[in-house]
């Protein structure tokens, strides 16, 4: 606690820090890589403008990265040496969410704001931590807009299969709450293990109940098997969602467009043109930029950590302070609209039960077209195209 | 690691361990106690929570891989799932913390309870088997343990966790990890001194043998392992309560059961000091690593694991006591002119069992 | 009915690739007494060798199988000679730690070469199905099952035909008798290890056309070897086949018929029936009395 005050009186040029946990390396380095490019971008953006407007004065920005390795016991270690040792201002959360919940505890013990790295699940936000904030869309959104969507296209049932893990029994539980209050009958719910090499048993007890629909929600890998074992098994039910897997550019490659065709997935964010602010421009304008520093096509990963960063600078800037309770306060408050979408966090208290997360924003649904493009399909007022039902295995 | 204190308190621990033969004893334990009094008054110093985080993680390793020692270092048991007891310690405080609504302080001797009884159970029929076979034994154990972890939901909250009500508070952790580090090496250091210890120590070098001479093997060999199993439980309890949130990922960590092996015999497998100097190496040679070598970690670790069992497995204490067969070792020796304490280390060539049964302490 | 025989025909399938996945592991296992805790990544190493040779090459998996297959054995044996041999003689402990810090280096080199985004190999049968009765068999599951059962007959001929064959045995049975009667034990260690990884390479090379992987699905397969070891007692090839097809099976049925759970079940399942083997029966469930390789 002694570092808090005297960050507060710092020399007023002096760079607002912000200490980030991301994996650099092991199992989630790609995620990890990607959420910290999105803070670079955010940085580079907010340092090219001459800083944040911090109540009349231009601070820069200065990101302090650790690699938390994905272990338990280095990320707590990071966050403590980020607040106690570098005296970081704000943090940038780990990657899972049941290292952010743990961090996040630590996070609030210093009165320190976090915002949770790409942990979406709702059990992050529904402890009554009022430190943390994440722009993403949770867990519990993940398929609203898609089964919107399949109940207009006339689906009755539907079976669900997801690996067994935090943010993936969110979805599963969440999507059966909804498909049930919908009218949508579940007819088979599926439980596989995180690292399954063989789930053709389960699929063929889903196949058995001939559902209009199968949601499946697992990681890239799951959905690589999960389709390969729809086609050996010669299932292909009129209409499939894979949590993750089709927003990832390795599916189609590695699958083949002909296979990938038809699958449809929730994603976070899309570049299009209607998104926009006066910092990065429309979200085709982020996509465009992002390709250019980094030469490859940014996921929703970086862009949420952007728009973090993003809420972050206008937060400070309304509060014309770097004191967490205002920059706290102003976060609550904040209504903003932005290349990544609608930004606004819930307040301690808030009747959806959930503190700090932003909850009314939705979750956009793609479909993959004959060439493994992304085609928005719902929600049906943005959609760019009408679902398409899947063509049988040997039609292709 | 740039503050002073924590490279004080490395030095101690330098100090006080490998020259244990070299100084002689008084002075041996002059160095303890002033360690000992030095570590425990560190908190008064204004030291950031972040270094009484990095040593409290220390001092916790230092139990671990002792308790680890004591079946697997002492008895040659290599208990190749000790992890279990840690997770099942940890689950036991948090299901009857998070669910249960009990105080922190009386889980703890149940965590470790718990612990000894799982570990009377399995190790009566696994202690009989030699060799690799108890380690794989282990493994299977810890590997079921965690897959039922995962599914017994109603109990364990499955994959989704469970959130335990406590206070960060870093010099309470400190503190507890640190009388606890100081009484397991003491255990050990009696242990090693010991009628019962010097009985482990024969079941690792003839445990046939040993039976000839009416040691009671099996007694021997379920009491430290009990022993070990509620340590190590009791740490995992510890542990839960200061991370907060856990799930069997985080309690069943594949990387503790490689952990506390490579601690252990970095130092020395069987001696008293070996676990404390293996863990301090270790941990800050780890955090240097992942500080500095980014991407190419996972290799350089790896590496760091061949070079270690290839060129020193006798690990530090070891090799400086008593490494004629390594070259380091020799060479130390030389330094030290020292030939005379030493009974006959000419072992025939198979089992060098790195530890002997005479000493001459 | 039809649902039975449908589950008992993926099992089947399931197990014939957990024999040649297991097998290797089980011939150092059993000669060596060394467990190989870098198994699984030998596996992978196969996969992204397959996954290259199309890649970059255009060659099919099956046509390339025999070179990785020789090299598999060109390194395992060179793995054997400089990491495993210097600590044989050593406490159990040390082979232990030597082969986890070969497992750590080859995720780490494979994640800095390939990162950890999936890969899946393509093949000419990638897409095809066999179809009879209403049954359906993908063909890539198909060959991985035929060449398992190709490959463990050749080797089953090796050990039972021939003199390197029989001296492994031999060495197996009774290491210090083997050394009397004049077999150089050292060069049958090195034989067996790049025999057993040549079968790892080989089944990852098979594998990774029915399925994604990455740098770190190693370590998953050689748990998996673990417990089709155990049960099936050591280094036989007998054992391994009844050890894998029997687990297959379990699994195929748990998957099949449970609701919810299923795998996940049947992955504590076999953990637990490892550790009661062990305990009761040392020498593995499957070992088939009087009955060599």
């Amino acid at each position: 606690m002694a570092g808090y005050g005297k960050t507060a009186n710092a020399a007023e040029s002096s760079p607002i820090k912000i200490g980030a946990a991301v994996s650099d390396t092991g199992k989630f380095a790609i995620e990890g890589h990607s959420t910290k490019h999105g803070y670079e971008m955010w940085a580079d953006e907010v340092n090219a403008r001459g800083g944040i407007d911090v109540a009349g004065t231009k601070r820069k920005v200065q990101i302090i990265y650790y690699d938390d390795q994905s272990e338990p016991e280095t990320a707590i270690k990071l966050i403590q040496r980020l607040i106690s040792e570098d005296k970081v201002d704000f943090l940038f959360g780990p990657y899972s969410s049941g290292l952010t919940i743990a961090t996040s505890a630590i996070a609030a013990k210093y009165k320190k704001i976090m915002f949770a790295g790409a942990a979406a699940a709702n059990s992050v936000f529904d402890h009554k931590n009022k430190y943390v904030f994440s722009p993403l869309s949770l867990t519990s959104s993940y398929t609203t807009s898609g089964l919107d969507a399949l109940k207009a296209k006339g689906v009755k049932t539907i079976a669900v299969m997801h690996s067994d893990d935090a943010p993936m029994t969110d979805i599963k539980n969440a999507t059966v709450k909804q498909a049930e209050a919908m009218g949508i009958k579940v007819v088979s719910v599926q439980t596989v293990p995180a690292d399954a090499t063989d789930i053709t048993g389960a699929m063929r007890q889903m196949q058995a109940k001939h559902p209009d629909a199968f949601v499946e929600a697992g990681t890239t890998l799951m959905g690589l098997l999960a389709t390969r074992t729809m086609r050996d098994i010669g299932w292909a039910p009129t209409y499939v969602l894979m949590i993750q897997a089709p927003t990832e550019a390795t599916f189609v490659k590695q699958l083949g467009a002909a296979t990938a065709q038809g699958i449809m997935a929730p994603t976070q964010w899309v570049p299009t043109e209607n998104l926009k602010d006066k910092y990065f421009g429309t979200a085709k304008d982020y996509f465009n930029a992002y390709v250019k520093k980094y030469g490859s096509n940014p996921s929703y990963l970086p862009a949420g950590a952007s728009a973090a960063g993003l809420s972050l600078q206008l937060a400070i800037e309304k509060a014309g302070s770097i004191d967490t309770e205002k920059v706290r306060q102003a976060l609550i408050g904040l209504k903003a609209n932005t290349f990544y979408g609608p930004i606004s966090y819930t307040a301690p208290g808030d009747p959806s039960g959930l503190t700090g997360a932003n909850i009314h924003r939705k979750m956009l649904t793609i479909q993959l077209d004959e060439k493994g493009n992304q085609i928005v399909v719902a929600p049906l007022d943005i959609a760019e195209a009408p679902i398409q039902p899947l063509k049988p295995w040997n039609a292709r | 690691m740039s503050n002073p204190a924590a490279k004080a308190r490395s030095i101690d621990l330098h100090d006080a361990g490998p020259s244990a033969r070299g100084i002689g004893r008084y002075r041996l334990l002059a160095l303890v106690l002033a360690g000992v009094v030095g570590l425990s008054v560190v908190p008064f110093f204004g030291v950031n929570d972040s270094v009484l985080l990095t040593m409290s993680t220390i001092f916790m390793w230092i139990i671990l891989s002792s308790s680890w020692n004591f079946i697997s270092g002492f008895t040659g048991y290599v208990d190749f799932g000790h992890g279990v007891f840690f997770g099942v310690g940890g689950y036991v405080t948090g299901i009857l913390v998070a669910k249960a609504g009990l105080p922190f302080a009386p889980t703890v001797p149940l965590a470790a309870l718990f612990s000894a009884v799982l570990a009377l159970i399995i190790g009566y029929p696994l202690l009989r088997l030699r060799g690799v076979y108890f380690s794989i034994a282990m493994l299977g154990l810890f590997l079921a343990i965690r897959e039922l972890t995962l599914i017994a939901k109603p109990l364990t909250a499955g994959a989704q966790g469970l959130i335990l009500p406590s206070e960060v508070d870093r010099t309470f952790f400190y503190y507890l990890f640190f009388i606890g580090a100081v009484l397991v090496v003491s255990l050990a250091w009696w242990l090693r001194r010991s009628q019962f210890g010097l009985s482990l120590l024969a079941i690792k070098d003839d445990e046939y043998g040993a039976e000839a001479r009416g040691v009671n093997t099996t007694v021997l060999k379920l009491t430290v392992f009990c022993l070990s199993a509620a340590i190590t439980g009791s740490v995992g309890a510890c542990w839960a309560y200061e991370v907060t949130f856990i799930d069997p990922g985080i309690m069943f960590r594949d990387s503790f059961l490689i952990n506390v092996a490579i601690m252990a015999t970095l130092g020395g497998l069987g001696t008293v000091w070996g676990p404390v100097i293996g863990s301090v190496v270790f941990l800050l040679v780890r955090d240097t690593l992942w500080a500095n070598q980014g991407n190419s970690f996972l290799v350089v670790f790896g590496v760091f694991l061949i070079v270690l069992v290839l060129f020193m497995p006798e690990g530090i204490v070891g090799t400086i006591q008593r490494g004629e067969r390594t070259v380091l070792g020799r060479l130390i020796r030389r330094l030290r002119h020292r030939g005379s304490s030493h009974v006959d280390l000419s072992h025939p060539t198979v089992s060098p069992a790195p530890t002997r049964i005479v000493t001459n302490d | 009915m039809h649902t039975l025989i449908q589950v008992v025909i993926d099992g089947i399938i399931l197990g014939g690739f957990y024999a040649l996945m297991a097998q290797g592991l089980s011939m150092i296992f059993g000669i060596m007494r060394v467990i190989n805790l870098a198994h699984g990544e030998f596996l992978v190493i196969g996969a992204y060798l397959a996954w290259m040779a199309h890649e970059y090459l255009g060659l099919d998996v099956l046509a390339v199988l025999p070179i990785l297959i020789i090299l598999g054995f060109v390194i395992g044996w060179a793995v054997s000679r400089l990491l495993v041999i210097p600590v044989l003689e050593r406490p159990e402990l040390m082979p232990l730690l030597i082969t986890f810090g070969l497992a750590a280096v080859i995720q780490g080199v494979l994640t800095l070469v390939f990162t950890t985004t999936p890969r899946m190999t393509t093949a000419f049968y990638s897409n095809s199905i066999l179809e009879f009765l209403g049954y359906r068999i993908s063909v890539a599951r198909l060959v991985m099952l035929v060449a398992a059962i190709v490959l463990l007959g050749l080797l089953s001929l090796f050990l039972n035909r021939t003199k390197a064959g029989k001296a492994m045995r031999a060495t197996a049975e009774n290491r210090e008798a083997a050394r009397i009667v004049g077999i150089d034990v050292t060069r049958i260690y090195c034989a067996a290890f790049g025999v057993g990884t040549a079968a790892a390479v080989a089944a990852g090379a098979l594998f990774s056309v029915t399925q994604g992987f990455y740098p770190f699905s190693g370590p998953l397969f050689t748990l998996k070897a673990f417990v089709i070891v155990i049960l099936g007692g050591r280094g036989r090839i007998s054992g391994t086949l009844a050890a894998a097809m029997f687990v297959g099976l379990i699994e195929s049925a748990l998957s099949g018929y449970v609701p919810n759970v299923g795998t996940g079940l049947g992955t504590a399942a076999a953990f637990i029936l490892v550790v009661i083997v062990l305990a009761t029966r040392p020498k593995g469930i499957f070992q088939l009395r009087g009955v060599n390789a």
